[in-house]
């Protein structure tokens, strides 16, 4: 072979130094990898106390434009890193990562399966000692609520982790109230007959012009009204029925008992929706995007829908009111069940198993400062400063009852990165109890009329969390990795009328071969360990 | 009789002569070589090392213990997924779709580059070649996000289409029946123009002369086509046709994830997105199941890459390996 000309070589090289530096650079930089931290243990007086926090994306840059975060770091004399652990389910991938590799950091927001699992194997801290000497407040919360003590006590008897709360809110009715009164429809249904009939009159106002015209409109879970039907999945007189959700079906469509007489109503009454176009058929295929159903509501491709109870104030703020000048969402007061009592509504779980703050066990000298930091929010103190703010400056209170003195509007809305006030405490930031009240007054004028209309004990109810064993779980996973599919895709069938309801008996035995009523044992086993 | 003058070397001068022409080989390439060494580290490193972490699959991984503390379990988790009834629909799925999409997919590119090369054009066939590699560069999520809004029974163009010819709305991304021919036409779409760069390259090696004296003996276009570029291309085509059987269990999951919904699960849930509903999103990751199944996979595709291989070797000049 030819030896290359001296150019050639240069060349050559100057492609390998390239290459090599390229290959450096794309090994992961350990810069953001353990976080800061310079102090550790007992902190004395004046010196700022550090920890590094990590958190999903979305919910470091959220915190870090808090001027409450602010703050408390200042009440505190603590400096928080908050260390960006990625977005979505890769999230919880990473934190294995960082658990496996070593460069997990101080603390970090885990799922109670891996604080259980990975604290029993030695990465976390166990924080029960910690509560009894340095969390008095922490420690009266779990004295108060043996419902959050036994999901936090892990089975060999320690703490790994302590779990965020949820805030007391329920997915709402919501309709344009416009178009239900040009259809003829009046006043507000309140039975599913009702509702249905007014469905039909609307279609035949709106559809005769526009066959994509679906009165009944929503994204993900297509399953609602399992509380008036009565079949949602529940715990009575301690026996478990249907695959236990907590009764909330928001995300994945569960949250029914698949065998209850009022589930097979529910299915035939989507089914007539279905044959009728009462509904729209996209989402009931799952092919409906969140955008796509926005802009149908948006534009008046339909009327109803069934959703987050902030979304009425989304639509009438996001262009529903300029595209149409008549456009007006109202919420619906729940409905009456088919025994014509007031349904209850299951709440959003009251514990988030998905957020759950642990303490790195290597950084176990950092724990007496991390655990009295929390302690702090768990105080009335702290709770006033993450529900409220600071007196005068975002509040104010007047008879003892106290109100927003910053406009929810002009602070939630600044740019991404701007600094400003915001309580939403449905975003994770630390493990710790909501503020209901607070919550519920930090929003829009028309979110604060539903909340304080709905979520009252007439209307809403929360129901216990199962805790299952890792064993437990494994076996529900794998089951329901079947399970989940086949029912959720032959509901669709009988829907959408391509398996006749004639059919329900055998698809039920079907599902009981696959391990439906397996699951349905797993969840009874967990209960009865809870309450033993 | 004069004493013979002794031709043979010393010792010395036959070492120095046999280690010659290696030191020579090595003077003359060493930069290719340097050339080399960046791709070889990576492969070592991010390719062949990575095997040993295969022994998880043979273990409940946990990734605080690490390989070395994890317990061991045998074949628990190949029992698992093969004596699992639901594993036959999987496994059915799945090869339908790896092997629709292989025998679609395949002449494509092949038959592209063909009739490309017809084009005499320079200009317009680098348009064209250009305007075909675009969208390998699309992600699934965006490809799928079109392919939602075309075929879309609400206002989608091609439904638009149909209805204009008298045809009834489909519900395309909701029957079961459509979910494999628009899972292949998109990964055809996908990747046709890229893979007939492989084809295209070949062609240029082809002798000129061939198709002059084709000229001569009065062959037309597609006699050309058909006797002289097509059997030039036929070693390619063996190579890349067994490189495709050993991948013929590698299905686009994000694709599939993508297009996946509760209507079309009795066609679109194959071993992959069953893996990853068991390893990655329910309750606690069990990414021993995960490589378990991994193995089983690879192991298959390796099995048909040798038979692919011999037979390409037994019946044609061509192999691999």
């Amino acid at each position: 072979m030819q030896s290359l000309r001296k150019p050639g070589k240069i060349y050559l090289l100057l492609l390998q130094l390239v290459l090599v530096l390229v290959l450096a650079a794309c090994t992961r930089s350990s810069s953001s990898g353990s976080g800061g931290g310079s102090t550790g243990g007992e902190v004395t007086d004046g010196e700022t106390f550090e920890f590094s926090y990590m958190l999903v994306t979305r919910f470091k840059n959220w915190l870090e434009e808090l001027n409450w975060f602010d703050e408390l770091q200042k009440r505190t004399n603590t400096k928080v890193t908050v260390i960006d652990g990625g977005e979505g389910d890769r999230y919880y991938n990473n934190v294995d990562l960082r658990v496996g590799g070593g460069d997990f950091p101080d603390s970090g927001m885990v799922s109670l399966a891996q604080a259980e699992v990975y604290g029993s194997q030695g990465a976390f801290v166990d924080l029960k000692p910690y509560i009894e000497k340095y969390a008095p407040n922490i420690k009266k919360y779990i004295d108060e609520h043996p419902d959050y003590k036994k999901l936090i006590t892990a089975s060999d008897g320690k703490i790994y982790g302590l779990i965020a709360e949820y805030p007391r809110i329920a997915s709402i009715m919501f309709y344009r109230e416009d178009m239900f009164k040009k259809a003829g429809v009046t006043q507000p249904p309140r039975t599913i007959e009702e509702l249905t009939d007014g469905f039909r009159k609307i279609k035949a106002h709106y559809g005769k012009n526009d066959k994509n015209f679906y009165p009944f409109l929503g994204r993900e879970s297509f399953i609602k009204f399992t509380e008036v039907f009565d079949a949602g999945d529940k715990i009575v007189d301690g026996k478990v029925h249907g695959i236990y959700q907590s009764g909330y079906s928001f995300v994945n469509g569960f949250g029914f008992d698949l065998y209850s007489e009022g589930f097979k109503k529910l299915i035939t009454w989507y089914h007539q929706l279905y044959q009728e176009g009462l509904i729209d058929p996209e989402w009931i295929a799952g092919t409906v995007t969140e955008n796509a159903w926005e802009t149908k509501m948006l534009t008046g491709k339909g009327a109803f829908s069934y959703d987050f109870f902030t979304r009425p104030a989304f639509f009438m703020n996001n262009g529903g009111p300029e595209n149409d000048p008549d456009y007006n969402i109202k919420a619906l007061p729940y409905l009456l069940d088919l025994n014509g009592n007031q349904s209850v509504v299951p709440t959003s779980p009251k514990y988030e198993l998905s957020r759950v703050m642990v303490i790195n066990a290597k950084a176990e000298d950092k724990a007496p400062g991390i655990i009295k930091f929390l302690d702090y929010l768990w105080s009335e103190e702290g709770q006033t400063l993450i529900g409220w703010g600071v007196e005068g400056v975002t509040y104010k209170e007047t008879n003892g009852k106290k109100e927003f003195i910053v406009s929810f509007e002009e602070e939630v809305y600044k740019p991404a990165g701007q600094k400003r006030w915001s309580f939403l405490q449905d975003r994770m930031t630390f493990p710790m109890p909501v503020n209901n009240e607070a919550f519920y007054q930090w929003n829009t004028e028309i979110v604060k009329e539903i909340a304080s209309e709905l979520f009252t004990d007439k209307y809403i109810k929360s129901y216990p969390i199962l805790k299952y064993s890792t064993e437990q779980l494994r076996e529900r996973t794998e089951l329901l990795a079947k399970v989940e599919e086949a029912v959720l895709g032959n509901l669709v069938k009988f829907i959408n009328g391509s398996r006749p309801m004639s059919e329900w008996d055998a698809f039920l035995n079907e599902m009981e071969q696959i391990g439906y009523k397996r699951i349905v044992e797993i969840d009874q086993q967990a209960y009865d360990a809870m309450n033993n | 009789m004069r004493a013979m003058k002794s031709y043979a070397p010393h010792a010395a001068e036959l070492d120095v002569h046999k280690k010659k022409p290696f030191l020579r080989y090595l003077k003359n390439t060493w930069l290719l070589y340097l050339l080399l060494l960046p791709g070889l580290v990576h492969l070592v490193l991010f390719k062949l090392a990575p095997l040993f972490g295969l022994a998880i699959a043979f273990q409940d991984f946990s990734t605080f213990r690490g390989i070395l503390d994890s317990p061991w379990v045998g074949f628990k988790h190949f029992e698992t997924f093969l004596q699992d009834p639901y594993m036959l629909v999987l496994v059915r799925n799945t090869v339908l779709l790896a092997l629709l999409t292989l025998l679609c997919s395949f002449p494509v590119p092949i038959l592209f580059a063909l009739f490309l090369n017809e084009i005499r054009l320079s200009m317009i066939r680098r348009t064209i070649q250009t305007l075909s590699f675009f969208p390998y560069f699309i992600s699934s999520a965006v490809l799928v996000s079109i392919a939602y809004t075309l075929f879309s029974p609400q206002g989608g163009l091609v439904n638009q289409f149909l209805n204009w010819l008298g045809f009834d709305s489909i519900f395309f991304m909701a029957e079961p029946a459509w979910f494999r021919p628009i899972y292949i036409g998109l990964t055809i779409w996908q990747t046709f123009g890229y893979t007939a760069i492989i084809y295209l390259a070949a062609m240029t090696t082809i002798d000129p002369h061939l198709y002059e004296a084709a000229e001569m003996d009065g062959a037309n276009r597609w006699q050309k086509m058909f006797s002289i570029t097509l059997p030039s291309l036929s070693h390619i085509i063996v190579i890349m046709f067994i490189v495709n059987v050993g991948q013929i269990l590698s299905i686009d999951l994000d694709k599939v994830l993508l297009l996946y919904n509760p209507s079309v699960y009795e066609t679109a849930d194959v071993i992959q997105s069953y893996v990853y509903r068991i390893a990655f999103t329910q309750g606690f990751p069990n990414y021993s199941f995960g490589a378990a199944v991994n193995l089983l996979q690879s192991v298959v595709a390796f099995i048909l890459v040798l038979a692919a291989n011999y037979a390409a070797r037994k019946y044609s000049e061509t192999r691999l390996f």
